[in-house]
This record gives C-alpha cells, sequence and structure tokens, in this order.
C-alpha cells in the first residue's frame, strides 16, 4: 500500500509538471525546432527530423 | 585524494560514452556542432547533479526505511522524467537561446541512460553523500568532455576529404571508435 500511494505521488507530480511545461509558451524562433535534427535516421526518435515525415504525430 | 581519484576514474579512466557505451544517442546527435555539444553537456551535468541528489534522498529516507527498495527503479525513472521536464520549463522561461540550441535534444535527456546509471551506480556502490557529489558531477563532466571533443573533430571531418559513402555519420562512428580505443590506453592510471 505504501508503495502504491508512493507511486502515486510521483506520478502526479510528474504529470503536474508535463502540464505545466507544456502549458509555457515556446520562446519566439522556436517553433520548428524538429526540423533541424538530422543526426541520425532513426524514425521512433520524437526528436528527429525524419519523425513526421514518417507519420510521427509530436504531443508538444 | 580519494575523492580526486574517483572523479578522474569517472571523467576519463572509466568514461561513461568511451568504455562504458552508455549515452551513445546523444553523443552521436548532438556533436555535430561544438558550440550544442557545450549545452548539451551542461544541460546534462545539471540533470545528472539533481536528479541524483534527489534520488539518493528518496532512497535512503523513503524507500530503505519503508522496506520499499524494489520501488528504486520506477522511482529513479520518474524522477528523472519530472526534472526534464522541470529543466526545459526553466530553460523556457529563462534562456531562450539555449532552448533554441538545445530544445530539440532535451527529451534525449530524459531517456538518456546515462542519467538512471548514475543514479543507481550511486546506490550500489553504497556511496555516502560527498561520494554521490562527486560522482554525479565528475560522470557528466566526463560526458561533457567526450561529447565536446568528438563535436569538435566531427567539424574537422566535415570539411575533410573523405569519401561520399563514409560523410556524416560512418566516418563519426569509426571516429567514436578510435577515441575508445584511445580511452582504453588510459586504464590503470588510478
Amino acid at each position: 500500500m505504501k508503495a502504491v500511494i508512493y507511486f502515486l505521488i510521483l506520478a502526479v507530480v510528474y504529470v503536474l509538471l508535463y502540464l505545466k511545461n507544456a502549458a509555457t509558451p515556446v520562446p519566439e524562433g522556436c517553433e520548428h525546432l524538429r526540423e533541424a535534427c538530422h543526426s541520425c535516421q532513426d524514425a521512433s526518435c520524437p526528436a528527429s527530423g525524419v519523425y513526421e515525415a514518417k507519420g510521427g504525430v509530436h504531443n508538444a | 585524494m580519494e575523492f580526486l581519484t574517483l572523479a578522474i576514474g569517472a571523467i576519463l579512466v572509466n568514461n561513461i560514452v568511451l568504455s562504458k557505451f552508455l549515452g551513445l544517442c546523444p553523443f552521436l546527435g548532438v556533436s555535430k556542432s561544438s558550440k550544442s555539444a557545450i549545452g548539451m553537456g551542461f544541460a546534462v551535468i545539471f540533470v545528472i547533479f539533481g536528479a541524483s541528489l534527489i534520488t539518493y534522498f528518496l532512497n535512503y529516507y523513503i524507500l530503505v526505511p519503508n522496506e520499499i527498495e524494489y520501488m528504486q527503479l520506477i522511482t529513479f525513472i520518474l524522477v528523472i522524467a519530472a526534472f526534464v521536464q522541470f529543466v526545459e520549463m526553466f530553460i523556457k522561461k529563462n534562456s531562450p537561446s539555449l532552448y533554441k540550441t538545445l530544445g530539440i535534444y532535451l527529451p534525449l535527456i530524459t531517456t538518456n541512460c546515462v542519467v538512471l546509471y548514475v543514479a543507481q551506480d550511486n546506490i550500489a556502490q553504497g556511496y555516502d553523500l560527498l561520494h554521490t557529489i562527486v560522482n554525479s558531477i565528475a560522470v557528466p563532466v566526463g560526458y561533457m568532455l567526450v561529447l565536446y571533443l568528438f563535436a569538435c573533430l566531427r567539424e574537422r571531418l566535415d570539411s575533410a576529404d573523405t569519401p561520399k559513402a563514409w560523410k556524416g555519420n560512418p566516418i563519426a562512428l569509426v571516429t567514436a571508435g578510435l577515441m575508445a580505443l584511445a580511452f582504453s590506453g588510459l586504464a590503470g592510471i588510478v
């Protein structure tokens, strides 16, 4: 039971921080950063410039 | 002296990238420019240091007293993920230029196994707080050192007369392998 409560607390903290981060406006000029990354062709990586080209959807 | 030995060991002898082969994704991804390598290095130092301290206290003041050490892995993962969210938010608000340089790579720090490795290694080695602090700074400093060196080499390689089939990642991987060989020569100095 302690482990469950402890896990839930951590999960809530993470979710809150994630939502706060998502709500923080991106600085000017940084809206299309992902297009700049061509370091590798890993289509499964959200940071990769080929991610969207392969049909991936970014959450933020 | 003991701390110096620990630091030199973490930075050079047991370098996290070239000896333990961890954190290779951002190592290859961020090393195209020395400027972004430095920025990424500092971000990694900050995240690893912060996450290691938080996980250290969580482990010894919550997990161990409550006998839930089996929660260590999930705890550390959640703490690291939350901390990176915080770092990203902080950089967005306070340093737009740094965000422009690093923003795309910040999600890579979340999944960077170096962060989880350092957090778990501090516990596994039985380090006290001071050793944890030294290790948590030295390992990412070693990471940043190698990242910067590799970035400088890649910048030189870009203008070198490399065969077409070797341009980009192939020659970069060969270079990384040679660097690993070079660093293996440091074994035994501490």
